[in-house]
């Protein structure tokens, strides 16, 4: 009898259920498709190194979907007691009824499975198909061939099930204790409770409005103007601020609309707007802490969207920037007791026979006075001052590289792009991170001669296109400078030279390397201590790069999307609430002739104040925290998180608005029942 | 005199065939511009049932109901909404006050729900505070007045955009009797000196007292009826405390 008592309860109670019920199939979905990676390596044909990638993330998955599972849990507690709490009346009834407390926490304990089991079901249904679509996600990131089959894992069911049984069980305790602790007379008069209204003299929060926005403003001053300081020393002081400017905007928001908006008398006494103004402003003490929350997780959200998206494309955009030839072979030597005598290494003419291209690029590095090059470079130097980029080792010399004009050209050529003419007074300063870039060209504009060795330089400005030297895993930071084939140095200090190959068959390049590799290392084996050589290949730098895009970006989504998920279901179930509350005032404004529609609106623009309002400045916040992002990424690379974060807005306003919407219905449906 | 309300011979009937309730059975009546009417009546006897009805929350199963000459029962839902705040105000028992609006707001409220100019509301509001004597309590929200200064306020609220009637429901029901009497008095006061015409249900003699003329309901019909006429408040009362015991029940009940 009590089961069906039950399912009468969930089957009439379903609007107020249905928020429990997306949150719950949702949380389910998600987690059980992300915990799914380790099916997904049986119809994906990766290498050995994919391979590993895959079974770090399943690793990473696990670790995350522990977060995640504590995080899902507070939600569904919190979205469950909301429920026993909202059904007070219905309670006493069975107690004034004579029913037992144990009796009522199984009837609970019914509905708790019927809809955690309904949950469950729907949820995993959609769970296997969104792992479909992330089993083509992750061939489409790995770029390789799919030989598509329906992917299941039975693993991850077992978990889910585990997982979300546990969380059940705890929200079944939980409701027999808010059962224990009530009284049927609060049960009974649950709507006749009033709150206690204190109101506020408004001009106070006009105040802490303005304090809000100044904290704001100087937070986003510091992330917008100076991100790699930011980082570096400035980043608890900066979220700190955006934090506490947050909650200042939220607790006196209400007031400072308050305030305008009841100047303008047009806009004071036009329909409802007094009603919904004043009643925002009354309940907002017991909310802006919430609203500062929903706030704070919709960046977070936000962030980890854009960069989930978008990490992928900035990897494969600098990937090929970072890959000019399929094989390269990168040694460096050093200056040992005041001498360097420059050793080349002899490559077999086998190995030559075998390559398509092959060439040579020499870089020294000699030593020029701090004075003299501050003199030049004033904005470099403080550039690299700046940052610590320790650049600078000895205090009174810094190093300068030097490529001839010849063989940067050997690599324009060979990628396609037209050939430069450097002529014998002039160096072009060419640098590949963006930052440096912009203190070149301010340095370029004021035009002081750059002595080096008795040659007197000047400055030509950097039209190349943005490349690299040679296949390797990192950028350089530093700057390289093109001078003419005639120039000459003395003194050098470091020695860099690369040989860079393009291998006519693609399937030996593997041999070659550990060839190369062999050759190399027993060539150098004289010389230890003065050198060191690297030996990358395209294949090298794709996997290593795939595989932090491919994590990035699981993680990125995942967190995401759970993220959002807490906050707009944290927002809908305190507004059902409200609307709960608010149900005496809306039958007042109907009893004094107010219509459905003029309600109806009312309680629209409410409900737009809570949900948008925290939205709209997550997404200022945004602005600024991927400005802040792109910045630091394009201190190493290129970066496409403008065009992820777009993304990123897309999916966010799909699911909220949803989630507005069905708490639209659901509070309109509570306000008119009687 | 001008009728403001004609009600005609109007029934409700809850149920089905076999078991019918006739809450209002056939009653017809009307009130003068600038009466003031009380209904009385025991518990179940139809009178929150006629008020309803007159009040167009309610439908009639027939008869009709004129207010202003307007047949209230043949208009349309929407049309009901618009009739319902331009025609009628209402004072209920528990004050309704919303607790987040301030007095003058509160009063406010039911103009900018018609749409009134809100240039106009300002003293509109201001002159019903004058008539009701709670000017001084308009800056203040209603858990920082008195009952009787709330209530009074609710009778702003139903009065400032000058209905053709207003309704007032167990308006004393919530008050103690100090409170009762100046709520009472104002209500008096506005009859006589603004030409008011106000409909009273009430339980309580001492109440309706105050009335010029009292009908009686029992079972859904009109039991009697009754005329302050020249007579003093306090034959009145005596006059209302005779009908009551009557209406309480009559020989057949007791035997």
């Amino acid at each position: 009898m009590y089961f069906k008592i039950a399912l009468q309860n969930v089957r009439k109670s379903f609007q107020d259920y249905f928020i429990y019920f997306l949150t719950l199939a949702f949380s389910v979905c998600l987690f059980f498709a992300f915990n799914s990676f380790t099916e997904q390596e049986a119809v994906i044909s990766l290498s050995a190194s994919q391979t590993e990638i895959m079974q770090l993330l399943s690793e990473i998955m696990g670790y995350m979907s522990v977060f995640v599972a504590v995080v899902l849990c507070f939600l569904i507690m919190y979205a469950n007691s909301f429920l026993v709490r909202r059904r007070k009346k219905e309670f006493g009834t069975y107690m004034l009824l004579g029913m037992e407390k144990s009796k009522m926490a199984r009837i609970l304990l019914y509905e708790t499975f019927i809809i955690g089991l309904l949950s469950l079901v729907v949820g995993v249904i959609f769970g296997i198909a969104l792992s479909q679509v992330l089993t083509i996600a992750t061939a489409s990131l790995f770029e390789v061939q799919l030989n598509y089959q329906f992917v299941f894992s039975f693993d991850a069911l077992l978990l889910t099930i585990l997982c979300f049984g546990i969380v059940f069980l705890l929200a079944m305790v939980l409701n027999v204790f808010i059962l224990s602790k009530f009284k049927l007379i609060d049960l009974l008069y649950a709507d006749r409770k009033n709150d206690e209204m204190r109101i506020k003299y408004v001009g106070v929060y006009v105040v802490i409005f303005i304090l809000a926005l100044v904290c704001l403003g100087y937070a986003y001053y510091l992330a917008w103007t100076d991100p790699i300081q930011v980082l570096g020393k400035n980043f608890a002081k900066v979220i700190i601020l955006g934090c506490v400017g947050t909650l200042l905007f939220f607790l006196s928001l209400a007031g400072f609309m308050l305030r305008f908006v009841s100047r303008s008398k047009k806009l004071y006494y036009k329909g409802l707007n007094m009603f919904v103004l004043k009643e925002v402003n009354a309940s907002i003490k017991s909310n802006f802490i919430s609203m500062s929350f929903v706030c704070i997780l919709l960046l977070l959200s936000i962030g980890a969207l854009s960069t989930g998206f978008s990490l992928n494309a900035t990897i494969n955009q600098s990937l090929k920037q970072q890959t000019p030839y399929d094989l390269s072979l990168e040694y460096q030597q050093y200056q040992t007791d005041d001498r360097l005598d420059i050793v080349d290494v002899t490559i077999p003419e086998a190995i030559k026979q075998e390559t398509s291209t092959y060439h040579v690029q020499k870089q020294v590095e000699v030593q020029v006075p701090v004075a003299t090059y501050k003199q030049a470079f004033q904005h470099v130097h403080a550039y690299y001052e700046k940052n610590n980029l320790g650049i600078i080792e000895q205090p009174e010399w810094i190093g300068v590289t030097f490529i001839h004009e010849s063989d940067f050209n050997e690599v324009l050529s060979d990628l396609g792009y037209d050939t430069v003419d450097v002529k014998p007074k002039e160096v072009i300063p060419y640098a590949k991170q963006a930052q440096l870039q912009r203190a070149i060209a301010k340095d370029v504009k004021q035009q002081e001669p750059f002595k080096v060795q008795g040659y007197t330089f000047s400055l030509r400005e950097n039209e190349l296109p943005d490349l690299v030297l040679a296949t390797a895993n990192t950028i350089s930071n530093t700057i390289t400078f093109i001078v003419d084939d005639r120039i000459v140095f003395k003194d050098i200090v470091t020695a860099h030279q690369a040989i860079n190959m393009n291998v006519k068959d693609e399937t030996k390049i593997a041999d070659m390397q550990a060839q190369l590799d062999q050759e190399v290392s027993s060539q150098l084996s004289a010389h230890e201590g003065s050198f060191y050589y690297s030996l990358t290949s395209r294949q090298d730098v794709m996997d290593a790069s795939k595989g932090t895009a491919v994590i990035t970006t699981y993680i990125g989504i995942y967190l995401g999307i759970v993220f959002m998920l807490s906050s707009v279901t944290l927002l809908a179930l305190q507004q059902l609430t409200k609307a709960n509350d608010n149900k005496k005032r809306y039958m007042i404004l109907s009893k004094i002739g107010a219509d459905d529609k003029m309600m109806n609106h009312a309680l629209l623009k409410q409900l737009c104040i809570y949900f948008f309002i925290p939205l709209a400045l997550a997404l200022v916040h945004s602005i600024v925290g991927i400005h802040f992002i792109d910045s630091i990424i394009m201190s190493v690379g290129r970066s496409s998180i403008v065009e992820g974060s777009a993304i990123a807005c897309g999916i966010l306003l799909l699911i909220y608005t949803s989630y507005f919407v069905v708490t639209y219905v659901g509070a309109k449906k509570i306000i008119k029942t009687k | 005199m001008k009728e403001v309300l004609h009600v005609q011979n109007i029934e409700k009937y809850y149920g089905n065939k076999d078991n019918l309730t006739k809450a209002l059975d056939g009653i017809s009546f009307g009130i003068h511009e600038g009466e003031f009417v009380g209904i009385m009546g025991p518990s179940g006897s139809g009178k929150t049932t006629l008020l309803n009805c007159v009040s167009t929350i309610d439908k009639v199963t027939s008869g009709n109901i004129h207010i202003d000459d307007t047949n209230i029962t043949e208009l349309k839902k929407q049309k009901l909404s618009k009739f319902r705040r331009e025609q009628l105000g209402f004072i209920f028992q528990d004050f309704n006050l919303l607790d987040t609006l301030t007095a003058f707001e509160n009063i406010a409220l039911a103009l900018t729900i018609q749409k009134v100019n809100p240039k106009k509301i300002d003293a509109k509001v201001k002159d019903v505070a004058k008539k009701l004597d709670i000017e001084e309590v308009l800056s203040k929200y209603p858990y920082q007045m008195s009952g009787g200064q709330r209530q009074r306020v609710a009778a702003a609220r139903a009065l400032v955009h000058n209905p053709s009637l207003i309704l007032a429901d167990e308006p004393t029901g919530a008050l103690d009797s100090k409170a009762s009497r100046m709520l009472l008095e104002s209500l008096e006061k506005l009859n006589k000196a603004y030409n008011s015409t106000i409909l009273l249900v009430t339980h309580d003699t001492f109440t309706a007292s105050y009335c010029d003329r009292i009908l009686f309901i029992k079972d859904g019909k009109i039991f009697n009826e009754i005329y302050k006429g020249e007579q003093s408040r306090k034959q009145f009362f005596d006059q209302i405390i005779e009908v009551v015991t009557l209406l309480g029940g009559d020989i057949s009940n007791v035997l």
